[in-house]
Formats: C-alpha cells, structure tokens, sequence
C-alpha cells in the first residue's frame, strides 16, 4: 500500500472514532449534530500537549479524552430535558459556539525559536509530534487502528451486553425504561461523557495526521457526516458507523470521475437509504442474524 | 443617537425575516411534526431558479419573486412527496435527517451548476435606500417589515376566523379529531408545505434585493437561528413569533455594534441555547414538539 | 400490610377527581378496582406508582411514605404497573425486551458474555416464555406482536422485575374471557405472591381472580366484597 492509502485510512480511523461517537448518542436517543465540538477539543488539547509540552501523543490523546468526557457527562446533565429536535439544535448551538472560541483562541510558545500553538482564525500548524518520533505513515496507521479496534471491541462487549440493551431500551422509549428502573440521567450522563471521550480520540489522531489544524475544519457539516455516518451503515451495530464511513470516504472520496460529485451522491444515497432502508444498511434485524446482538443461544 | 436608531432599523428588518422563516419552520411542525431543516436552502434554489429570468429576459423584481414563489411551491411539493410521503419511519431523529440529507443535496446542487454570476440578485425595483437625516433605510427593508407585520399580524384572524385557517388550525391541533371532522388533511399538508417554502422564498428574495446577491451560505444561518427561534416560540404559540424574531434581529443587530461579528455571533448564540435549554427543558406542553413531556419522561407530578 | 392509602384526593382542572380515598391491601392479595370510564382508576394507578402527585394524602408500602418518591425509586421497591395500552421497546425483539427487563443482583458492567449468570438470565427467560406461551415470537419485534403476546410481552416484562406489588391497568382490555384467564393464570404461576390490583371492566375476572373489589365512584371508594 502506498502513502496516500495509509493517510486514507488513517483519516477513515479518525472519521469513525467521531461517527461511533454520534452512533452512541443515537442509541441512547439522542441526536446530536455537535459531537464536532469534542473532536474540535480533542484535537487541540492533544496537539498543545505534544507541541507546546513535549508530551508523549497517547498520553496526551488520553488526557485530552479525560477532559472531554468531563465537558461532554456535564453537557449532558445541562441538557437531559431535551429531546429530538431541541437536543439537536441545542448541541449544534454549542458547537458552533465552541468554534467560536477556537476561532478566538490564542495561546503561544516559542519552541526553538519558533511560534507554536492556536493562533485564532489562523489556526494551529506545525503539530510535528509523530514527524519527530521518525514514524512514517504506515507505522502511525497501525497504532490508530489499534485504537480504533479497541475501542471497537469495547462496544461490542457493552452493546452484547444487558447495558448496551438498556441503552437501546432507552433510545426507543425513555418513559418506559424509567419505568423498568433504568436509571435514564444517569445514563444519559455516561454516555454523553463516553460519546465525548471517542470523538476526543479521534480528534487528536487527526491533528498529527493532517498536522494542521483550525476552526473553520469543525463546522457543521462534520457533525452532520457524524451522524449521516452512522445512518448510513446502520444502526443495528457500532460496525455500521465504520461501514457509513468506509462508503464516503473511502468510496465516493476515492474513485477520481465522482469525487466532484462525492457530496451531492452522498446526500442522495442518504435520502434514498432513509426511503428504502430506513435503519440503514446494518440494521438491528441484520445485526441480530449477524449475531451482533444478544440472542438466545438456545431457542426455546 | 443615530446609531442606535440605525440599529434599531436594521435588527428590525433583520427579525422580519427570522419571523417569516420561522413562521414557515412553525407551520411545517405545526401541520407535519417536521422540522423541514431543508426549508431554507429549497428557497435560496427556488430564488435563484426565478433570478434566471431577470438575468436572461431582464424581468423586474416583482416578476422574479413571483417566479421564485411559484417555484418554491413546486420544490415545496417535491420535498413534502420525499420528507413525508416515501419516508415510512416519520420519528424525529429519520425525519431530522432525512431534512439535513436534503439540505446538503439542494446546497450542492446550487453550489455545482450555478454560476457565481447567478448569485447576484435583481434589485428591488431599482428603490435604493432612502436617508431621514443620517438614519439610512433601504426599500426592501421596509417592506420586509411590513410584510412580517402584515402577515403575522392577519394571521390570528385567518387562523381564528376563515375556514381554511379553522382547518390547518385544528390539523395542527389533532390530526385524527381533524381528519374526523372533514378535513382534507393530505391535500391541506401539500398546501402547508407550498406555502411554507413560498413564503420563505418571498423573504429571501426580499433579501437578496437588498443585499444585491443571495449566495447559497446564506440559507445556513438563517435557517438555523429561525429554527431555534421556532423552537423557542413552540411552547408560547405563533403569536410570539413577530415580537421574538424582531427581538433577536435587534440584540444581533445591537452587538454586532457593540463588539463586531464575533460578539454578534457569540452572544446571539448563548441567548438561543439558554432560551432553549430553560424554556424546553421545562416547557409543560414540550411534547408537542414530539417529544414526551417532562413529567412523562421523569415520571414526576405536573 | 403491604400498601395502605390513606384520603388520597386529586383535581384536575377544578373537577375533584378522588375524594379521600382511602385503603389497604395486604401481602399476596389481589384488590379489584371498577368503575366507569372517568371515574379517576387510571388516575389512582398514576398516583400508586408516581406518575402524578396527589393534592393530599398519604401512601405507604411496607410501612414506608411514598408518595414524595419519583418512578425509579418506586420501581426499586418493587412497585410496578403496566399500561392501558401496552407499552414496549417496539423496536427490539422480544428477548431483548425481556432480557434487558430482567431484575437480579448484576455484574458491576452487566455483561453477560460466557457467564454462568447467562445460563440462570436464559432459564428464568424461557420459563417465562413457556409459562405465558411467547416461545414461538420470541425472536420476533416487540412492535409486530398482536394483541394476545403483546399483553403476554407486557406482563411477562413487568414480573422479570420481581415486582411485590403490580398495579394493571385493563390487562385484559381486547381480549376475550379465554385468552384473559390465560394472562391471569400465567401471572400466578410465573408468581404466585405478587400482590395485584387490577383495573377492569370484565366483572367476571374480577369475580374469579380478586380477593376483594372495590367501585370507585364520584371520587369515592365503595366496597363490594
């Protein structure tokens, strides 16, 4: 494989750590079109650590993954109250707010006799941490993978789980899972905190990958791919996340004759699949046949 | 002093067109339970469709906003055909992204095969601006603001008082106790997506006479502050929607003077969250918005 | 005395809905509530298990004042309802409604992969299953049930949260004298000391499942044996 399909996977990596994030909050009920923001947060507390403070990229990624889950359980206590529609607005308000601030985000340091850090609009370049260490992009790839994997592997133990059921019982009826004595705040808390926490992750990756980065990347539309993402593999599954963004980028970015057109199929893919196939490509009645989803192992 | 007054001028032309948008978000919700988040980038397309003709055959603006609106009826009808009719799962979050889906195409679609040159507005009726000592207003700005104080304000009547009104009135109220009663609800719903697009259409062209040009990143913030404004004024009832959108034109307007576009930005921002998160969050009549009740999903007393 | 309500009274909208009430019901009984439609039955059940506050009185279950508890720390106490119209998870099968459902001392994550506690979740899930005749949709979409499992589904997933008390709400409504006795029956095999009150209409179940009835009637409780 040659660099550009390494760079390509790696922002694939990145991609899918932010639409799992949005995945989470859907299962739990959630539309969130802001989950950018803790991307956004991710990747400039990840790349100051590194640049400004020498720190070593995994721990950086973690602390920086530590913060957000902070901001993002408190978010979700602030806003438990809202639902559908108003929840959606209310996180793309706080989004666009937090691009605000980066946009107005200065902090400086001269390190051997250069500037370093977020300049404002002007954005925050020369993140070099993995240039430094002497890693190529096939070395990087690999251990953003191995995150991704991980991660991967922990949804798919919690989702075969009673929790990732009472998750999903919470998503489809909050009144009744309070009912059944879920504990719906509590929950909506971890995984407001978690969702955070994933899309962190995947935010600092993607500044040492792209080592530039500034406001204007966390807009809008990423949080709206986030969540268009998620739709499009599937909701039956955290693999359907992946599998959304496999398609855009990896599909549609990739093939050179539609590339010019890659936004205008992606939306018309996505109306077509919300017709046609309204949970997306895996949805909950594949996952179960998939074996994705806690079943019986003995049919009575 | 003068100032001031300009400022005043301008956040209330601006809040004119918040109101009038969102009076479309309001009547869509109203009638389909659908925030058609679509609404705005259909009319930017369905104006710049109608500016062709004064581009190519030099037809004034009056034309070209009739154009607009008869074009915007039609898009109206097409998306209500996608966004309500073909798509079977109408739940919120399906029905939220089947709009920001929609959006995204037409966005594309306008930004891809039209040219920059089609961004540049006909004018309205070559009505400059008309100055009253310093205090500068502009033609289109006024009759924006007569127009949001004209419609909003004959709406309780129509609602209230004609039989058409009665009936969109009580769709919005109970579909199913409408549908009982005669109401030709289908037929009603296609006639509320129409008008809804056309009226946002008149608004934006209004507009883009103004400014001279109506690029496609405009809908976006539009949209998105009268949708919040939509959201906000749900619990209170479309009465509110003049006084509220006029409100939010003058703080954008007052801090974007005060402390420049971010300031404007920023503070505009925070007063929609906080306006959505305390007003919302403990409305007692939120479900109308789809969404269980408070005490329905913390199983607490009303 | 497992539940004791003492001059519970609702209003709502200046209409007096429950005037006083008061009653009690011991550990293991099944307590019939009539009344026409109106009368505040549905409203009595909202107040039992706290969807709304009365204007005055007192509840108490096991000795302890209820009635400031929100839903969840009623549900932990075992105090559990079900729907006029049945509610589910729609969206998920019938096991998942059922497993997720489940009441017992978890695991702190709740996994259940390759546990022994899987193995128990799976007896106590089937036994449900056979005992109120689910076996055959189990892997079937909560919302695609008719009506006879969607009740089934409704009760079953109520008494997989070892409830002490459940208060139902027309259980039986739709359904024919068989088929109700069916749901009745099962609720006392699959548990045989939950105590119960019932609303219904069908005054002959009431006659054969109830140890006692009462009417309610202009806000007032009325006993009829």
């Amino acid at each position: 494989m040659n660099e550009a399909a390494w760079s390509l996977g790696v922002t694939i990596a990145c991609m899918s750590f932010l639409a799992m994030s949005a995945y989470l909050l859907l299962l739990a009920g959630k539309l969130s079109f802001g989950q950018q923001m803790y991307f956004g947060i991710g990747a400039y507390a990840t790349a100051m650590l590194t640049s400004l403070w020498g720190w070593n990229l995994w721990v950086a990624s973690l602390v920086a993954a530590a913060i957000n889950a902070l901001i993002g359980g408190s978010l979700a206590r602030l806003l438990r109250d809202l639902y559908g529609a108003p929840f959606a607005v209310a996180s793309l308000l706080l989004a666009e707010l937090c691009r605000l601030g980066f946009s107005q985000f200065e902090f400086t340091r001269t390190i051997h006799g250069e500037l370093l850090g977020p300049q404002g609009l002007n954005g925050f370049g020369q993140i070099r941490w993995v240039l430094e260490q002497g890693w190529n992009i096939r070395d990087y790839a690999l251990v953003v993978f191995g995150f991704l994997v991980s991660v991967l592997a922990i949804f798919y133990l919690i989702e075969n789980s009673r929790t990732g059921l009472r998750l999903r019982m919470l998503g489809v009826d909050p009144m009744l899972a309070r009912c059944q004595g879920i504990r719906v705040d509590h929950y909506q808390v971890a995984v407001g905190a978690v969702a955070a926490c994933v899309a962190s992750l995947g935010g600092g990756f993607y500044a040492h990958s792209m080592t530039y980065i500034e406001p204007a990347l966390f807009d809008l539309m990423m949080g709206v791919h986030a969540v268009l993402y998620a739709y499009i593999g599937g909701l039956g599954s955290v693999l359907g996340a992946l599998l959304g963004v496999a398609f855009d980028i990896g599909i549609l970015a990739f093939i050179d004759t539609i590339r010019q057109h890659r936004m205008t199929l992606f939306a018309m893919v996505m109306l077509i699949l919300l017709i046609v196939r309204p949970r997306g490509i895996l949805d909950e009645s594949l996952a179960r046949r998939l074996r994705l989803l806690p079943r019986s192992r003995h049919a009575p | 002093m003068n100032s001031i007054l300009q400022n005043f001028a301008d956040g209330l032309a601006l809040g004119s067109i918040y109101a009038l948008i969102g009076f479309s978000f309001f009547l869509l919700y109203g009638t389909h339970r659908i925030m058609n988040l679509a609404l705005g980038s259909l009319a930017l397309a369905a104006c710049l469709m109608g500016n062709i003709l004064h581009q190519s055959v030099g037809l004034n603006f009056a034309a070209v906003t009739l154009a607009s609106m008869l074009v915007a009826g039609v898009v109206g009808y097409l998306s209500f055909f996608v966004l309500y009719q073909l798509l079977p799962d109408r739940t919120g979050a399906a029905s939220l992204v089947a709009c920001f889906s929609l959006w995204m195409l037409i966005e594309e679609m306008v930004t891809h095969y039209f040219s920059a040159n089609a961004y540049r507005y006909v004018s309205f009726f070559g009505l400059g601006e008309y100055r009253i000592g310093t205090l500068s207003l502009q033609a289109a700005d006024l009759t924006l603001i007569a127009l949001a104080i004209l419609l909003l304000g004959l709406l309780p009547w129509f609602l209230h008082r004609s039989t058409l009104g009665l009936a969109v009135y009580g769709l919005t109220d109970d579909p199913a106790a409408a549908a009982w009663v005669g109401v030709p609800i289908r037929r009603l719903r296609q006639q509320c997506f129409m008008v809804a697009t056309a009226l946002a259409a008149l608004a934006l062209s209004l507009q883009g006479a103004k400014l001279g040009q109506l690029p496609p990143m405009m809908a976006m913030g539009l949209t998105l502050k009268a949708l919040v404004l939509t959201a906000v004024c749900q619990p209170l009832g479309y009465r509110y929607l003049l006084p509220c959108g006029l409100g939010l034109g003058l703080i954008e307007c007052f801090a974007l003077w005060y402390g420049g576009a971010t300031m404007r930005d920023a503070s505009v921002l925070i007063l929609l969250l906080l306006l959505l998160i305390t007003w919302q969050g403990r409305s007692k009549i939120a479900w109308r918005l789809g969404v269980p009740s408070d005490s329905q999903r913390r199983g607490r007393s009303e | 005395m497992l539940l004791e309500v003492k001059d519970i009274s609702l209003t709502f909208g200046g209409h007096q809905v429950l005037a006083g009430l008061s009653f009690a019901l011991d550990e293991g009984a099944c307590l019939g509530l009539r009344g026409a439609n109106g009368a505040g039955k549905s409203s009595l059940l909202h107040i039992l298990s706290g969807f709304i506050q009365p204007q005055s009185g007192r509840i108490f279950f096991r000795g302890q004042s209820i009635e400031h508890l929100p839903l969840e720390a009623r549900q932990e106490l075992g105090l559990l309802r079900s729907f006029q119209q049945a509610r589910h998870f729609r969206q998920l099968t019938v096991w998942e409604n059922l497993l997720g459902s489940l009441r017992m001392a978890d695991a702190p994550w709740q996994l259940i992969w390759h546990t022994a506690a899987r193995r128990h979740m799976e007896r106590v899930l089937r036994e449900g299953l056979e005992i109120f005749g689910l076996q055959h949709v189990h892997q079937t979409r909560a919302g695609d049930l008719p009506l006879l499992e969607s009740r089934c589904l409704e009760i079953l997933r109520i008494l997989l949260q070892d409830p002490q008390l459940l208060l139902l709400d027309e259980p039986c409504a739709g359904l024919n004298q068989s088929h109700a006795s069916h749901i009745l029956d099962a609720i006392r095999t699959f548990r045989p000391r939950v105590a119960m009150v019932i609303v219904e209409h069908q005054v002959s179940l009431l006659h054969v499942y109830c140890d006692r009835q009462l009417l309610l009637e202009g806000g007032q409780l009325h006993s009829l044996g």
